[in-house]
């Protein structure tokens, strides 16, 4: 019996990374290590006005005065901040004005990642913004955008465009001194993206982001921003690859997401991190700190689908500061090989008859270590606030673990507060029965699989919910033969 | 054609975990017909089932298995599935989160397309699903449910009969379908079966008990003891058994002073 | 010393039965309850320091001077034992064989000795679901008639045996004593009932092993008035293959203790324990369940749920054991209550003692009030308060009568749910 449970695991482990490759493009890189210098290095290459400089310097002095975090389930070589390069740029002959003016190597690379930026253009009219190596490349759709209103660029554009709408939001979600890797990326981001919706919008399309960290030690510290204002309704996708590599690579982002008066963001996130060889070495560190706020009758969502890196932080939140604001979070994490995982999320009630959902799904297998931690926090002021949150895990062989680390703070006696767990197992006789049915291996760990993930997946917008399903399929397929 | 074996087992040897539990077993079934293999605890007769689904658990070391004239033993549990194997489980497996109807179009669709056949169309699916339920009193909130999760014993057999009628096996083996039913349960999942029953179809019942041959009257009764068939009657045999006992055989085989 | 105090409650309670004891036993019988007569030197009545007993008194019981009474006329009863095709009558522990009715048939042996014949073969003795041994210990030692049921193999009774005893008199103690052997592949059903009448004490204990492949479904009913006490222990042990519903139905009756116990001795069986409980005024009803699975791919289910009206109190302890080699076990366990008033209390714990790794095992403990939604839209559909009370209780009972095991006597507990309702 066991020889046949390993067997399955290795199947499971040995499927290859699909995007491993780099590219080959001239690029300008700051010199390696950090200190005030190379921060005032980024800021001039940037362009930046003062009062963005001054911010940068600011959380820099407060991130040497801080410890790096200890989280006890995640165990990992702690990363040198001095021997990364902070600033990486694919060399450019001139501004891209649109698509046609791009880098044919750089629209090569997309062709590897299975973008096909023409086809989106023409039948989804999502609008793209490429992310390759801390400068935004191409940001297609913003005429037509712009028409509603609509800002979507890239971050470092919006500083020089829309200075004081960046300002005014900027920090206010996520403080500079919030935590140890949200003050490092306040110093040193070097971009990401942009959102702002005006009062009464509703954005027609998606908006989709994506991310690639090329270069060996290069840190990816990107900033996203997205302002929903008042009435305004956006969907927002972000997905992730990265290349193979030897050295861990860092990843420290964070998303701000400030949900105006009866404004409502979906934040969906499809992520594929290189999770490290399966003896464990390699791999992306993922430490992200993304956090919305919610005025009244406001709601955000977030909604993940994650498989690899390395090790992940990660806690989207929500502050549910007005009145009948809802924040939602919808999360299957799938850890294989060596990985491991703590992630989780944080609803914050503060106003009154604020309701938070939390669906939860951790995947583990081989021999990862899979935890959910999660704040449901009521504040004294949160009358009538309502939670409810399920929270479960499914074991893949008996080598993985899963652990759930509810904490629930009621200050108010009049909140409903719901929380279940469950862990489940796919064992070798569930995948004899199927076989017996004649349902093939690879066929049962997918069809239980996405089973077991149906709720949430259900919450992805439709492009991105197949992309997930067949993401996990690979990221938990075996070998067929 | 109708003379020729659907399934021939000779002399087949097996084990589990490293004991040997089948010693040279022989079976011949023909087309339509239903044989009952009866015998003690621990003389092989769930594992003769789980050898002919092709669990791996279990080494085959000697003999051979020829069903409709291909060689069983060199094919994979989905593929003798395709082939028209189907095994009622002992024990059912659950399977949260999996629908009885995803399940079940899964597998049919998985075999029309071994068999280059089409896909089923979703009505034509729901028809038969509303067909094939009636069978066993299976109403629309358990084929609904998620594969035997949180279903009652007698729900979970009465499943693999309805999983059995949506297939459509040509040789179906029934495990110990009788276990811990009670009057109702088993009068249900008997029903059933014989309803399925016709002259291209052909079953192994397994059980340890006479009662359910009351109920599914078979063509021939086997004893299996020790790993190997020592007895072969008609349904008379499984009565003379119950009244006498596994005693009368462990005498007959000279392993207790008569 | 206040030890020697509480052996001689036991040991007055004790003396007053055996100055009373009319029954003959057998040898073999005679032979246990002197082992048991030695036993109750040495044991007392629990006190509520004994976690088993924590939120139930048994001081009016042990203050109490019992002895055994007469068998006589039969009295008036709630029930018509016309209704029942077979049926053995016992008054006061004493068969009464005018009143009764006996199937016959080949492969069944069925008498009401007294004491039962044989003693006991199953070794609840040295399994810890052993739990009262001062009531056990008094069965023991002075046991009355009770029914001694044996079916051979194969045999089927497809109508229910009913079984009715009846307690009557002033300071009446009865110990009825019962044995079922269900051999291999067997099956029937029975329907029990107890009916209390005056101050009486009944201290029942039924002893079971179902074989394999059988089938045993029993439901019990108990009915008491204002003075009556009621302690039954029902042991089983079951076989592989076998398939063992027990419903209990406490419809009244000051104090009410049950024990029910399950060894599963073997793979493949369905153990099920379904219970009722409606205690108004002062009543007190205490329900203590232990299922134990010792074999591997078993389904044991249990629902208690309980309607406590006035100043009643309900208490409810399920104990689930999973042993090691019991891989594959479903255990279900769940308990609802609804508290129908501010002055009912009750007191339920459920455990759950697992040491098998591959199992599926829920409990689930539930005490509220009647929906005051709910009741409300019922009154602005035009239903008076008894009413709409009646219908949520109802539906709330529902889940446990869908369990009976003999339909025929779902009229009389609706019957009985209608009437403590409508006291109140």
């Amino acid at each position: 019996m066991a020889n046949n449970e390993d067997a399955l695991l290795k199947e499971v482990t040995g499927k290859e990374y699909k995007y491993g490759f780099t590219t080959n493009i001239q690029s300008e890189k700051a010199p390696l290590g950090l200190n005030e210098d190379i921060i005032r290095f980024i800021s001039a290459k940037k362009s930046e006005p003062e009062w963005m400089l001054d911010f940068r310097l600011e959380s820099y002095r407060r991130w040497l005065e801080m410890k790096e975090p200890e989280w006890a389930h995640v165990k990992y070589p702690k990363p040198d901040f001095q021997n990364i390069y902070y600033y990486s740029a694919p060399q450019q002959k001139k501004k891209l004005g649109s698509l046609d003016e791009v880098d044919p190597e750089l629209l090569d690379t997309f062709k590897k990642l299975g973008i096909s930026v023409d086809e989106q253009k023409r039948l989804t009219g999502v609008a793209i913004d490429f992310v390759m190596d801390s400068v935004s490349v191409a940001t297609s759709f913003k005429e037509k955008l712009g028409e509603l209103g609509i800002i979507f660029c890239s971050f470092s554009e919006a500083v020089q465009k829309y200075p004081e709408l960046v300002r005014k939001y900027m920090g206010t979600v996520i403080p500079k001194n919030d935590n140890f890797y949200a003050a490092l990326n306040s110093a040193v981001f070097t971009d990401g993206s942009f959102a702002y919706i005006p009062k009464g919008v509703r954005c027609p399309m998606e908006l989709s982001t994506y991310f690639r960290i090329n270069e060996a030690q290069t840190g990816q510290f990107e900033r996203t921003l997205v302002i929903a204002d008042q009435g305004s309704y956006v969907s927002y996708l972000e997905g992730c690859t990265a290349p193979m590599r030897d050295e861990n690579q860092l990843h420290a982002a964070v998303v701000e997401l400030i949900a105006l008066d009866d404004a409502e963001i979906k934040y969906s996130t499809v992520q594929n991190w290189y999770p490290g060889n399966a003896e464990g070495k390699g791999g992306v560190f993922n430490f992200v700190t993304k956090r919305g706020l919610c005025e009244t009758n406001a709601k955000i969502s977030w909604t993940q689908v994650e498989t690899g890196s390395a090790v992940t932080w990660k806690y989207p939140s929500c502050i549910l500061k007005g009145d009948n604001s809802i924040g939602e979070f919808y999360s299957v994490a799938v850890t294989n090989n060596h990985q491991q995982a703590d992630t989780g999320t944080k609803m914050i009630h503060i106003g009154k008859n604020t309701k938070s959902t939390i669906i939860s799904k951790g995947i583990s297998a081989g021999q990862s270590n899979n935890s959910y931690r999660g704040l449901v926090k009521i504040n004294k002021s949160a009358t009538n606030a309502r939670n409810f949150s399920q929270c479960d895990s499914l074991l893949m062989g008996d080598r993985c673990g899963a652990h759930t680390f509810p904490y629930i703070e009621v200050g108010n006696s009049s909140a409903k507060v719901e929380h279940e767990a469950t862990t489940s197992k796919i064992g070798e006789d569930q995948i004899f029965y199927c076989l017996q049915r004649g349902i093939s291996e690879e066929k049962a760990i997918s069809l239980i699989v996405n089973g077991y993930c149906k709720d949430v997946l259900n919450k992805l917008p439709m492009e991105f919910a197949v992309e997930a399903q067949k993401l996990l399929d690979i990221s938990l397929e075996g070998s067929v033969g | 054609m109708k003379s020729q074996n659907m399934l021939s087992i000779k002399n087949l040897h097996a084990k589990v975990e490293g004991k040997k539990i089948l010693n040279g077993l022989n079976l011949e079934i023909k087309p339509g017909e239903v044989h009952a293999i009866m015998g003690p605890n621990g003389s092989g007769k769930s594992t003769l089932a789980a050898v002919l689904a092709g669990n791996d658990a279990f080494e085959v070391t000697e003999g051979s298995v020829t069903f409709k004239g291909q060689d069983l033993l060199e094919m994979e549990p989905d593929a003798r599935s395709h082939a028209g194997v189907f095994l009622a489980f002992q024990y059912p497996v659950e399977i949260p989160g999996v629908s009885n109807i995803n399940f079940l179009k899964a597998a049919i669709n998985e075999r029309r397309e071994a068999l280059g056949l089409e896909r089923m169309a979703a009505k034509e699916f729901l028809a038969m699903v509303r067909e094939k339920a009636k069978l066993v009193e299976l109403d629309n909130k358990l084929t609904n449910r998620s594969v035997n999760e949180g279903f009652s014993g007698g729900e979970k057999k009465r499943n693999e009969i309805f999983q059995m009628a949506m297939l459509e096996p040509t040789l179906a083996i029934l495990d110990e379908t009788d276990s811990g039913l009670d009057i109702d349960a088993l009068r249900i999942v008997a029903n059933g079966v014989n309803q399925l029953r016709n002259a291209d179809r052909s079953f192994i019942v397994v059980t340890h008990y006479q009662r359910l041959l009351d109920y599914i009257i078979p063509d021939f009764v086997h004893v299996l003891f020790n790993g190997q068939i020592v007895k072969t009657g008609g349904k008379d045999l499984a009565l003379e058994l119950e009244e006498k006992g596994y005693d009368w055989i462990k005498k007959e085989q000279n392993e207790i002073p008569a | 010393m206040e030890t020697l105090e509480k052996i001689s409650k036991l040991r007055k309670v004790a003396d007053g039965l055996a100055g009373s004891y009319t029954s003959h036993l057998p040898e073999g019988i005679s032979l246990r309850a002197k082992e048991a007569r030695e036993a109750l030197n040495h044991l007392d009545f629990p006190s509520t320091k004994v976690e088993e007993w924590k939120y139930t008194r048994t001081a009016q019981i042990a203050n109490k001077a019992w002895t055994f009474g007469e068998s006589q006329t039969l009295p008036e009863l709630p029930v018509s034992l016309d209704d029942m095709h077979y049926r053995m009558v016992f008054i006061n522990g004493h068969y009464a064989p005018t009143h009764s009715k006996l199937p016959a048939y080949d492969g069944l042996m069925l008498d009401a000795s007294t004491g039962s014949r044989p003693h006991r073969t199953s070794s609840f003795d040295e399994s810890e679901a052993h739990n009262h041994e001062a009531f056990m210990a008094l069965n023991t030692a002075y046991p009355q008639d009770g029914f001694y049921l044996h079916l051979e193999k194969d045999v089927i009774i497809e109508s229910p045996l009913y079984i009715i005893n009846v307690y009557t008199g002033d300071q009446v103690a009865a110990q009825p004593r019962n044995y079922i052997h269900l051999e291999r592949s067997a099956r029937m059903r029975i329907t029990e009932y107890h009916i209390h009448l005056g101050a009486t004490f009944a201290n029942a204990v039924t002893e079971i092993v179902a074989d394999e492949n059988t089938y045993l479904g029993i439901d019990t009913i108990q009915i008491g008035g204002a003075e009556s006490f009621h302690m039954q222990q029902v042991d089983t042990i079951i076989a592989r293959s076998a398939n063992f519903t027990h419903n209990n139905f406490t419809l009244s009756g000051k104090w009410t203790r049950n024990n029910t116990n399950a060894r599963i001795l073997g793979e493949g069986v369905t153990a099920n324990f379904h219970g009722l409980y409606m205690p108004s005024g002062k009543e007190h009803v205490d329900n203590h369940t232990i299922m134990d699975h010792e074999k591997p791919h078993c389904d044991s289910n249990e629902l208690y749920r309980g309607v406590l009206l006035d100043e009643s109190t309900g208490v409810f302890n399920g104990k689930v054991y999973v042993r090691r080699d019991a891989q594959k076990t479903n255990a279900f366990q769940s308990n609802g209550n609804i508290v129908v008033s501010d002055t009912a209390t009750m007191n339920s714990k459920p455990e759950l003692e697992i040491y098998a790794d591959d199992v599926k095992c829920s409990h689930g403990s539930t005490t509220g009030q009647l929906d005051d939604d709910a009741m409300f839209y019922l009154r602005t559909r035009g239903l008076s308060t008894d009413s709409a009370r009646k219908m949520l209780v109802t539906a709330f009972a529902e889940d446990v009568l869908e369990k009976l095991v003999n339909p025929d006597i779902r009229p009389l507990i609706d019957e009985a749910i209608t009437n403590k309702l409508s006291k109140k």
